[in-house]
């Protein structure tokens, strides 16, 4: 699905507004209740219409196709991915229920603003990378890491085809992919949109820590691909699959290497095992650089 | 030989009509029983799986032609995009399909009330919407085949005594 093609999820009064160009290029689009529509991409696009609280529930309607209680559990986190793994943040007013030791959010109502973030599929940008986190027949234990936005799920995306596709004469791996936020494969009915190389098998919208046991048990994966690690139970599976000699390629939000590292029980991770930190970052003029940091040198080493 | 004809013309006449009677009261029966498995099988689908309004209509096949083309059209509109209540997109299929699907003014209500049961937005409350509008149509029904049972009783004789009264007037 293409950035185009999201126009088809904008109330009827709003599509007219929204040049196809715009859209082609978003990055980002924002729409909030009293204001205009913002489009974030190359050029920012801001429409001249102003976003009425029913013209977002009809975007709701139309974005989870008419099935808002199915995504009770995913709108409890605060997003939900439709079809083509664009991601849907949303905002408004949170309920809890809890102890006082922990609140839980039970749900999120009076929908006030959402956030769709494009997914897109960039063919090649992990190439220059992949030399570097080859290790004979097989890879580095590796993670990306970036603040939010930079590109990590299309990264590790691209890395994920490339090792699987098999490159330079080297033959492809056989790669797990846990999808759990349906972004890195974009499945429809259980089929991957986006192009993961022919020898991936996913476990589409399972959490990390169940997907990982039920591949290492299942489909014997010589790498495992996550996105966003964040919790201790993912450190703890992913270090249960690195045991298993099973290769990492995942993703973690975090902005320098430092906070990597600081992360709890991820640094402990890191400590075991040759790992391969990749950074990203933005230069000014919005391109995308590739820093590698390998063990042995304190300083990255910039590959693109 | 006329009159034996005509006889047998009247009488078939008379015998046509109450078929066409009995044949549209037990289709109208079998509609409203296809739709009381159609809120069967959601109420399962919301309660055991989490499948979206889509993938349950493209997946659901009712017995009934008239009730699967009502799904057909009303799955078309969800993937049109342009209604933007479910609400109303519910109406707007119910409201194209009341003629073929031979709905009076009850059912039709029994039937838009029904809507509730696929676009709220809370899981509870669809799958209790759900339950209440198969009982209700299960009641309908209950009363309805009642209803049949007695009116078969008296239209059949009625009818076929009419038939011969107009052998008796006509010829």
């Amino acid at each position: 699905m293409t950035a185009v093609s999201l126009l088809q999820y904008f109330p009827a009064a709003l599509r007219e507004r929204i040049p196809d160009r715009q859209l082609a290029e978003a990055e980002e689009i924002r729409v909030r209740v009293g204001q205009a529509v913002e489009i974030l991409g190359k050029s920012g696009y801001v429409t001249d219409a102003v976003v009425e609280q029913s013209m977002l529930y009809e975007m709701l309607n139309y974005l989870t196709g008419y099935s808002l209680y199915a995504l009770r559990e995913e709108m409890r986190q605060g997003f939900f991915t439709i079809e083509g793994g664009h991601r849907v943040g949303l905002c408004g007013h949170v309920s809890y229920h809890g102890t006082d030791l922990g609140n839980r959010t039970d749900v999120l109502t009076q929908i006030g603003g959402l956030n769709i973030r494009v997914a897109r599929e960039v063919k090649g940008c992990a190439k220059p990378l992949a030399p570097y986190l080859r290790n004979g027949e097989h890879i580095y234990n590796t993670l990306v890491f970036a603040p939010p936005g930079v590109g990590k799920t299309t990264f590790l995306r691209d890395c994920i085809r490339i090792f699987s596709a098999g490159e330079d004469g080297l033959r492809g791996l056989k790669i797990g992919v846990v999808d759990e936020r349906s972004e890195i494969a974009a499945c429809h009915q259980g089929v991957p949109q986006n192009d993961l190389g022919p020898k991936t098998d996913v476990l589409d919208n399972c959490p990390k820590e169940q997907g990982i046991q039920m591949l290492l048990r299942s489909m014997s994966p010589e790498v495992i691909a996550v996105d966003e690690l964040g919790g201790e139970a993912d450190y703890r599976a992913l270090m249960q699959a690195a045991g298993a000699g099973v290769s990492i390629l995942g993703t973690v939000h975090a902005g320098t290497k430092q906070e990597v590292y600081q992360k709890p029980k991820l640094g402990a991770l890191l400590e075991n095992g040759s790992w391969r930190l990749v950074r990203l970052v933005r230069n000014e003029e919005g391109e995308r650089e590739i820093i590698l940091y390998f063990p042995g040198r304190e300083e990255g080493i910039w590959i693109s | 030989m006329d009159k034996l004809t005509g006889t047998v013309l009247i009488l078939t006449g008379c015998a046509g009509l109450l078929g066409c009677w009995y044949d549209r009261q037990k289709k109208r029966q079998r509609t409203v029983m296809a739709f009381v498995h159609l809120l069967s099988g959601w109420e399962y689908s919301l309660s055991c799986e989490k499948l979206r309004l889509s993938d349950f209509f493209a997946r659901y096949k009712s017995p009934e032609p008239e009730v699967e083309k009502f799904l057909d059209s009303l799955l078309a509109l969800v993937r049109a995009r342009q209604c933007p209540t479910g609400g109303e997109l519910w109406q707007m299929a119910l409201s194209d399909a009341r003629r073929s699907l031979d709905l009076d003014e009850a059912l039709f209500e029994m039937l838009l009330a029904a809507g509730n049961a696929f676009f709220g937005t809370d899981q509870r409350e669809n799958i209790a919407c759900a339950r209440a509008s198969a009982v209700r149509l299960k009641e309908w029904l209950l009363r309805e085949r009642t209803q049949f049972a007695q009116k078969q009783k008296v239209y059949l004789p009625v009818g076929m005594l009419g038939g011969v009264l107009l052998v008796i007037f006509l010829l």
